[in-house]
């Protein structure tokens, strides 16, 4: 018995998650002791554990797959199981109990209705499931479901809040996911005309046979993969729904909008390029330049668009718009800190924006208002949650000592082996930048004096259990980095197809 | 783990420590918190004097390293570190006994003692830093540990010139992440100081020049090297022992410390002289001196007048350290001591006038000498140690930079050394002579309990002017540590 | 130029499938009637349909349903139909998901034009009130 929960973790995983949000709705029936939302909690540190169990496995033993049913590949679906999945993994445990954990305090008030709340909780767990499959899978099709389904319950948690702006703006991410949702299902029926497969291995191995015959299809095939991804992922300039979702979201949804939904468009990005058609074709065609040209305007536009906005959660939406221009400038970069930066920076900047998000939500609403110059003086009152807003904001700005410093040393390494100065310089601009739009929040928090009297009572303690566990989070990975450190390298060699002789 | 390597961790951990329970323990706990303070100065100091007694009996000093990735948190002691080491921290003791005299009718007195003693122990770590990522590390947390400290009082200038003070560090340390990126490509990750000279002896004189400028740049916001010095005149705002603190001993020497190590330590002197930067450097300092001189003539206030004063004097370390030869390195390690101890009593003294009598300015200070006697005795001794007047300590320093210059022959910096000390003559000297022989308005002062923890410090450092000025060869043994660590005579 | 033309007309459905696609992302973009976005969006999708499955045909080929009373039979590549009824699925929930947002925004706005929508909008968040 033990042998096969072993042997079935990586599919596991994925299942007990989507059974658990099936079961969601059956569980708010019980009404004491928020049952539902603890079951929810403890089902994501299950999977967390999980999670890093087939990391260890993939560290020890290197890759592995998994037919899923029985079915080989290639008239099954395989999961592929190597460091980028081990590590996405631990990323989505990480970030989304402590997530789920503050959302149970008030999720019934929050969004309306004890049923509305057995929703989100549904779909939260979707979600989750989803981006699982998308860490574990192998096969191209697979990720185009992972991705419709992480993109249909990450809108629906946006709209959470039974309020007109929520709903606009979900429809407004609902339309643009679903244009890149189409070029990516594009990018796949090409990707299947050019080889007959829809294995990633498979692929290829076709194509570093038969691309050169393509080339212009093949071309045009990785800028729809491009475009598809980029939009949901809110890759600059197709990032026009991020901010609206953010700032009308609740704050639970936004954290794992920001955090993981992104990131999870992200690693699938990675695996299309890198898996399915492999390293040395990559480097043949200028697609790293243009990633690292649309990395470097991002990082720069992003800050400063969230250096214009006074309205707190949508700074930290252009955050994030910014900071995911980091992860494509590692991508771009296209070496082995390039890349272990990029996977660094996944989980840095999933944990940091978590953090902040679930701060700013908590000062919120306390103050009862939005906006930061109305802030004044939250500090005093909730000394802890602005304090773990202080560590994420060092975090976001790269101080060593904090997860943000390792992930960006890596990318500026990367920066150099690649002789890049200029993304040097923007790395360097970009963290300053940090500095200027995270820095003044908690100035006027801590050393400016209050208007008025605080709205609601203090947070509660679980909500700061949440808290604290990301700012520990945040502080292991910047001083003791070498877990992850190395686990994310070695995603990085194996992305690059490095210990394999050309 | 050897004696010496727990005590360079003891004496940094101590005062988080310290901060850490005075920021536990509730506003009203007065004493506790007073003597958790200078309690834990008072030990970190012990701890970093018996390192120095240790180092310089042995002549081998200890070592901390923990690995972080593929970087290093390195802690290793060496002359120039220790003397920077006990300069903080001892006059970190005294600075603490003065802030419980200033900020007796102060209410944020926890926020204050907190980061107070936080930034101590990030000084400490400065000082002891042995890798570049290690000082780079600490230097962008002594930002913001003092934010706090500068923006205290609340008020509208203070959480402007705290917005400054921040946007100047901020810059310079991103100057400065940007050198330690460019070192590591080209010494190939070698980022100790004591390796670092060697391996960087394969790059080119083009890119050592650029490297130099950043490191130069990134260290000189903090060391308020002219124009990098405009956070230092807002900062003033700061309640007097800050600005003693970071005008004397913490923030300013902390700059001025990392350019000696990018010279010394980094570069090294041989490397440095093959660069021929010298001549730039040198003038660069001349224009600081007499120029922050020569402005502060014009201030009124007294704090911006020692600011002004602070920034002319030191580019005299500077110039010492850029000079390059042996005496003139003895000068500038001898500057840094005595300008800290001298420049602190002229502080502590301006923070009594104002606590006691309400004056800030130059110009309502006549006939204060005969209401606070002793602290204007002070002043007007000490100022005489800043002109680099015998019998104290200041002479010593300037003497020993002046035979720097003859022996390097740069006979102009003789000229230069000799004009600011008249120009510092000029605006010192008038100070103390208005304020004994002047009139005042005030009759009596407002005598308040906390003036004794004010003055004691400020009479012992003074008088450690004089004891210095005429026994320095009790700073020789550390001074020559430092030489010879750095020329092979 | 010939053999361009020529090359287009033999992949006439890989290229309708393509023009499609343009049209569908041209309606979502440009029509400001809600409705007439979810339309696009199936057109869109429609498209992608088309090319999967264009992809799997075999000439002369019948449905892929086995028949083992005749081996000699070719079928069509069974494997983008497959695909495609789950793709179907997904464009169903997507459809479904955002005609219940446009019911929802009707209730809040009384209205399904987008720029309709954006104009009370701007105009209550000026007078200060709060849409309920």
């Amino acid at each position: 018995m033990a042998l096969a929960f072993r042997d079935n973790l990586a599919v596991l995983v994925v299942v007990a998650l989507l059974s658990t949000a099936y079961i969601m709705p059956l569980l708010t029936k019980i009404r004491r002791f928020r049952v539902a939302e603890y079951f929810a909690v403890a089902m994501l540190g299950l999977a967390l554990s999980g999670g890093i169990y087939l990391a260890r496995e993939i560290l020890l033993h290197g890759t592995f797959t998994y037919a899923v049913g029985g079915w080989p590949a290639p008239w099954g679906i395989e999961l592929s199981l190597d460091a980028v999945s081990g590590f996405f993994l631990i990323t989505i445990g990480v970030v989304a109990t402590p997530i789920m954990l503050y959302a149970s305090v008030d999720l019934i008030k929050e969004v309306g209705s004890r049923s509305r709340a057995a929703w989100f909780l549904t779909l939260f767990l979707l979600l989750v499931a989803a981006l699982c499959g998308l860490a574990v899978t192998g096969d191209l099709f697979n990720i185009y479901v992972m991705v419709e389904v992480a993109t249909i319950a990450s809108c629906a948690i946006v709209a959470a809040r039974n309020d007109a702006t929520s709903v606009e703006a979900t429809f407004k991410y609902l339309m643009l996911a679903t244009i890149g949702s189409g070029f990516v299902l594009l990018g796949i029926g090409f990707l299947f005309v050019l080889t007959g497969n829809l294995n990633m291995n498979f692929i290829a191995q076709e194509l570093s046979m038969s691309w050169q015959k393509y080339p212009t299809a093949l071309w045009v095939c990785l800028s729809f993969f491009m475009v598809g991804f980029g939009v949901k992922s809110a890759l600059f300039p197709l990032h026009v729904w991020l901010p609206d979702a953010h700032s009308t979201a609740i704050a639970p949804s936004s954290a794992m909008l920001s955090s993981l939904a992104i990131k999870g468009y992200i690693i699938a990005l990675l695996k299309v390029f890198y898996v399915a058609v492999g390293a040395k074709i990559i480097t043949r065609l200028p697609i790293t330049d243009i990633l690292t040209l649309l990395g470097m305007v991002a990082i720069i536009a992003g800050a400063l668009f969230a250096l214009a906005q006074d309205e707190l959660k949508r700074r930290l939406a252009f955050s994030t718009i910014s900071q995911v221009g980091y992860i494509f400038l590692g991508i771009g970069l296209g070496n082995i800190h390039g890349l272990t930066g990029t996977f660094m920076h996944i989980l840095s900047h999933a944990t940091t924006k978590a953090l902040l998000f679930l701060a700013a939500g908590a000062m919120i609403k306390h103050t009862g208002k939005s906006r930061i110059s109305e802030m004044a003086g939250v500090g005093a009152a909730m000394p802890v949650t602005v304090g773990a807003f202080a560590v994420g904001s060092l975090s976001m700005i790269g101080i060593p000592l904090f997860s943000g410093f390792v992930s960006k040393w890596q990318l500026l390494l990367g920066s150099l082996a690649n002789g890049n100065y200029l993304a040097v310089l923007v790395l360097v601009g970009g963290s300053l930048l940090a500095a200027a739009y995270l820095l003044p929040v908690l100035r006027m928090a801590f050393f400016e004096r209050p208007l008025q009297k605080p709205v609601v009572a203090n947070v509660s303690y679980v909500q700061l259990a949440a808290l604290l566990f990301l700012v520990v989070v945040i502080i292991s990975v910047g001083v003791v980095p070498d877990g992850v450190l190395q686990l994310a390298s070695e995603a990085a060699t194996a992305l690059l197809g490095l210990e394999v002789l050309p | 783990m050897s004696v010496g390597v727990a005590l360079v961790l003891a004496s940094i951990v101590i005062t988080t420590i310290g901060a850490i329970w005075v920021a536990a323990i509730p506003g009203e706990a007065k004493t506790q918190r007073h003597c958790i303070v200078v309690g834990a100065a008072l030990v970190s100091a012990a701890m970093v004097w018996y390192l120095l007694y240790l180092g310089l009996g042995s002549g081998t000093y200890p070592a901390f390293r923990v690995g972080i990735a593929s970087l290093s948190l390195d802690l290793t002691l060496d002359p120039l570190g220790l003397t920077y080491g006990i300069l903080a921290s001892t006059l970190w003791v005294f600075a603490s006994i003065y802030s419980v005299g200033y900020m007796e009718h102060d209410t944020k007195q926890r926020q204050y003692f907190t980061f107070f003693l936080v930034s101590a122990g990030i000084t400490l770590g400065i000082a002891f830093s042995g890798n570049l990522f290690t000082f780079y590390l600490f230097y962008e947390l002594l930002t913001f540990a003092t934010y706090p400290l500068v923006v205290h009082s609340g008020t509208k200038d203070a959480l402007e010139a705290g917005r400054k003070y921040i946007r100047y560090s901020l810059v310079g340390a991103s100057f400065i992440l940007a050198a330690i990126v460019m070192l590591w490509t080209l010494t190939g990750g070698v980022l100790d100081f004591s390796s670092i000279p060697a391996a960087l002896a394969t790059a080119s004189s083009g890119q050592l020049r650029i490297l130099f400028f950043l490191f130069l740049i990134g260290f000189g916001v903090k060391a308020a090297i002219m124009p990098l010095h405009g956070w230092l005149l807002s900062a003033m705002v700061a309640p007097t022992p800050v600005s003693a603190l970071l005008h004397a001993v913490a923030v300013v020497n902390a700059g001025v410390f990392g350019v000696l190590r990018t010279v010394y330590s980094v570069f090294g002197v041989d490397l440095v002289k093959s660069l021929s930067v010298r001549p730039i450097l040198l003038v660069l300092c001349s224009v600081t001196i007499i120029l922050g001189s020569l402005i502060a003539l014009k201030q009124d206030v007294l704090k911006r007048r020692l600011a002004y004063s602070t920034i002319s004097q030191l580019a005299y370390i500077l110039l010492g350290a850029f000079i390059l030869h042996p005496l003139a390195l003895a000068g500038a390690m001898l500057h840094m001591i005595f300008h800290s101890t001298l420049k602190i009593v002229l502080f502590f003294a301006a923070g009594i006038v104002a606590e006691e009598t309400g004056y800030l300015k130059v110009s309502e200070l006549g006939g204060t000498g005969r209401i606070l006697p002793v602290t204007m005795g002070s002043f007007g001794i000490i100022s005489l140690g800043m002109i680099g007047m015998l019998p104290l300590s200041g002479f010593w320093s300037k003497y020993y930079l002046m035979r720097g210059s003859l022996a390097a022959d740069a006979w102009i910096l003789l000229v230069v050394l000799l004009l600011s000390g008249l120009l510092n003559a000029l605006y010192f000297i008038p100070i103390t002579v208005s304020a004994f022989t002047g009139t005042s308005d005030l009759k009596q002062r407002r005598k308040t309990k906390a003036l004794l923890f004010m003055l004691v410090p400020t009479v012992i450092i003074a008088a450690f002017g004089v004891i210095f000025g005429l026994y320095p060869g009790l700073t020789l043994p550390l001074v020559d540590a430092v030489v010879a660590q750095f020329f092979s005579l | 130029m010939g053999e361009f033309w020529s090359r287009i007309l033999q992949n006439y459905p890989y290229v309708f499938a393509l023009a499609l696609f343009a049209i569908g992302i041209y309606t979502i973009l440009t029509h400001s009637n809600l409705f007439k976005k979810v339309i696009g969006i199936n057109i869109m999708e429609g498209s992608i349909y088309i090319l999967f499955i264009a992809a799997g045909n075999v000439r002369g080929g019948v449905a892929p349903i086995l028949d083992m009373t005749d081996t000699t039979l070719t079928y069509v590549h069974p494997l983008p139909q497959a695909l495609m009824l789950t793709g179907i699925v997904v464009s169903v929930s997507v459809t479904a998901l955002s005609l219940a947002l446009i019911m929802k925004l009707y209730r809040f706005y009384g209205t399904v034009d987008a720029k309709e929508i954006m104009r009370i909008r701007t105009e209550v968040r000026a007078n200060g009130a709060r849409i309920s």
